[in-house]
């Protein structure tokens, strides 16, 4: 098992009261998984991946990463986590404007102090996602579905444990939206690469290799396919 | 940090016009700063310059306890150059004495209250090359009754060459004598206490008038060695010795005041500018914040996050910086080569300094690289606050802000 949630609960402080984002879930991802978080607006989604990404800590209750504890890890070891074994994919992309795609490629590797032949790998990584033709182009000069290829680069560059992506479609029409998902059920079955998203759209839900359900912060389902 | 500070560089570029804006202060602030020193500099310099060239060499000496007000010239306190003193002189380097004492010019019905200066023809151009005066017309020559009127003074009892005037003087002893005078020349020293007040003569036409006994008001000396040393083997003989510095300290003293309020309009200044330089960092955080979460998200460290906002307020600090020594740098440079001619606002004020009207402003690299260093200060302290800010943002919430 790559990560875990062990009987996580996360209440988020609101004035007087608070909510309950997640109440007592336990999950768990394995390496090569192709996995979709589903459920209806508010169901936690985010909230778990954001605790599986190293994003945020839990109230109560384990998140394993390779089998250790990183719920309580200071927020310096938490980055250090995310840059080196958690890969990310935004819906809304999030590339950093004044990079060219190849240099928020190199970002990632720089970031997770990987610095080994990094220019071919960032190369690779872009063509791997179909853009060897913009390197060298600002997020502002690429279409939506361009940038978030460039995002799936960024997030695989560093060859992660996890690449996790929340709704990752979600900004773009649905001829983008099934090339993206395509290419990252390519990526899952050539090189094993692990995914683990959210999501509303059946589409997405249909090409999941499993769906974890979740309602009111609570996991309601778990269905595997082939 | 090499990567950081390209990307604080790139975020600047991509707000231009802001950065600009913001910049626009910090280069004021830094040019008035290298400006107002330069001119501060630059009148000290004229000070001491307008002193040595047209009344006290490097090293000046009075009669003992004779005022050095340059506003009463009393003939009853002057002294005789005594042999020992000659000698010590001679030792000392080039020097000359003048006579300076007051009497009444009197041309037609118009008379006027004027300061005869008495030089000595031979040893004059010795300490005083008079290069850097205008003189219309000649010199006296000699054992001629033949005078020198200073240019304001010439200007105000609207005398010409060749005019005939009658100067009245006390004698040393107290006796009222009057001769005929022609107006040979007329000088401008830039010395406006002298160009105000004064009218020239050699010594002997001087002893005529004045029957002045061989006395002397001042002395002086462009010694070989340096002044100091110079004026300790003077001391002690019937006269004073100052060296330049101690001579203008008053006038020196009022630059230092002059000093103090550009200091405070420059600080006012880079306030101005630094809220402007906190406001913008500020902004570039609150426009940034998904960005932030992103960096965050991938791992930078938040002292990187810190970091690289204060580069962006450091960079822009130093560009502006930059910009703002050269704009200063280059008006103080201009002035320097040119000078800045005030003759016209001092004639007006008729202003009783001894000091030139030609002010060239005086270029220095110290305070040029101290008032960029301090532009750059004032940056990056600037946005230490917003930086904070930034690099406290929660990456969960920040990465979907929109
Ligand atoms: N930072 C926060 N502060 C307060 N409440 C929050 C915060 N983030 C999430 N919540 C609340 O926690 C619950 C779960 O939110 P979450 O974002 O995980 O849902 P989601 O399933 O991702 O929904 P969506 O499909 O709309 O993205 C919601 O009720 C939400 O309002
Ligand atoms: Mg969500």
């Amino acid at each position: 098992m790559i990560c875990e949630l062990v009987d996580v609960t996360k209440e988020y402080p609101m004035g007087e009261l608070k909510v309950v984002a997640l109440a007592g879930v336990s999950v768990g991802v394995d390496a090569g998984e192709f996995t979709v978080f589903a459920g209806p607006s508010g169901s936690g989604k985010s909230t778990a991946l954001n605790l599986i990404g190293c994003l945020d800590r839990p109230s109560s209750g384990k998140v394993l990463l390779d089998g250790k504890d990183v719920a309580t890890l200071a927020d310096e070891a938490l980055g250090a986590v995310r840059a080196r074994r958690i890969g990310f994919i935004f819906q809304s992309f999030n590339l950093i404007p004044v990079l060219t795609a190849a240099e928020n490629v190199d970002l990632a590797l720089r970031l997770a102090g990987d610095t080994e032949n990094r220019a071919a790998r960032v190369e690779k990584a872009l063509v791997d996602v179909g853009l060897q033709d913009y390197l060298h182009r600002r997020p502002s000069q690429l279409s939506g579905g361009q940038q978030q290829r460039v995002a799936i680069a960024r997030a695989l560059v560093k060859k992660p444990a996890i690449i996790i992506a929340d709704e990752p479609t979600a900004n773009l029409d649905s001829t983008n939206g099934e090339a993206i998902l395509e290419l990252m059920r390519e990526m899952n079955e050539r090189d094993g690469v692990t995914f683990l998203f959210s999501t509303h759209d059946p589409m997405v839900m249909s090409r999941a290799r499993r769906v974890v359900k979740l309602k009111d912060g609570h996991v309601v389902g778990d269905e595997r396919r082939a | 940090m090499l990567f950081l500070l390209s990307l604080a560089a790139r975020n600047l570029v991509r707000n231009l016009r802001r950065t600009v804006l913001t910049g626009t202060a910090v280069v004021a602030g830094v040019a008035l700063m290298i400006f107002g020193w330069g001119l501060i500099d630059g009148l000290d310099d004229n000070i001491l310059r307008a002193a040595r060239l047209t009344y006290a060499g490097d090293l000046v000496l009075r009669p003992d306890g004779y005022p050095d007000d340059g506003l009463r010239f009393p003939l009853d306190q002057a002294a005789a150059v005594s042999p020992a003193l000659t000698a010590k002189l001679d030792a000392a380097g080039p020097w000359t004495a003048r006579t300076t004492f007051p009497a009444r010019l009197v041309k037609g019905v118009d008379a006027q209250r004027v300061f005869v200066v008495a030089y000595d023809p031979a040893t004059e151009t010795r300490v005083f090359d008079r290069k850097s005066w205008r003189l219309e017309g000649s010199w006296p020559a000699a054992d001629k009754p033949e005078i020198v009127a200073g240019s304001a003074f010439a200007r105000l009892m609207e005398l010409k060459l060749g005019d005939e005037v009658v100067l009245e003087a006390r004698t040393r002893d107290g006796a009222i004598n009057a001769l005929n005078y022609t107006v040979v020349g007329v000088v401008r020293t830039d010395n406006t206490t002298m160009d105000n007040l004064s009218v020239w003569m050699e010594a002997p036409a001087a002893e005529q008038l004045a029957v002045l006994g061989g006395v002397r008001t001042q002395i002086a000396v462009l010694p070989t060695a340096t002044p100091d040393v110079a004026k300790a083997t003077l001391a002690g003989l019937g006269w004073t010795p100052l060296t330049l510095p101690e001579e203008c300290d008053d006038l020196i003293a009022m630059n230092r005041i002059r000093r103090k309020s550009i200091s405070v309009v420059v600080g006012m200044i880079m306030l101005i500018a630094a809220t402007g330089i906190a406001n913008t960092v500020i902004m570039a955080a609150f426009e940034r914040i998904r960005e932030i979460g992103t960096l965050l998200a991938l791992g930078m460290p938040r002292r990187d996050v810190q970091l690289l906002f204060l580069l962006e307020g450091g960079v822009m600090g130093l560009v502006a910086g930059v910009f703002g020594a050269v704009l200063g740098s280059s008006l103080v440079l201009y002035w320097q080569a040119n000078g800045m001619d005030f003759s016209s606002i001092v004639e007006k004020m008729a202003a009783n300094m001894s000091m030139s009207v030609v002010v060239y402003t005086h270029f220095s690299w110290a305070p040029t690289l101290l008032s960029l260093l301090f532009g750059v200060v004032v940056a990056v302290l600037a946005s230490v606050w917003p930086a904070r800010y930034a690099s406290r943002i929660v990456p969960a919430d920040a990465v979907r802000a929109d």
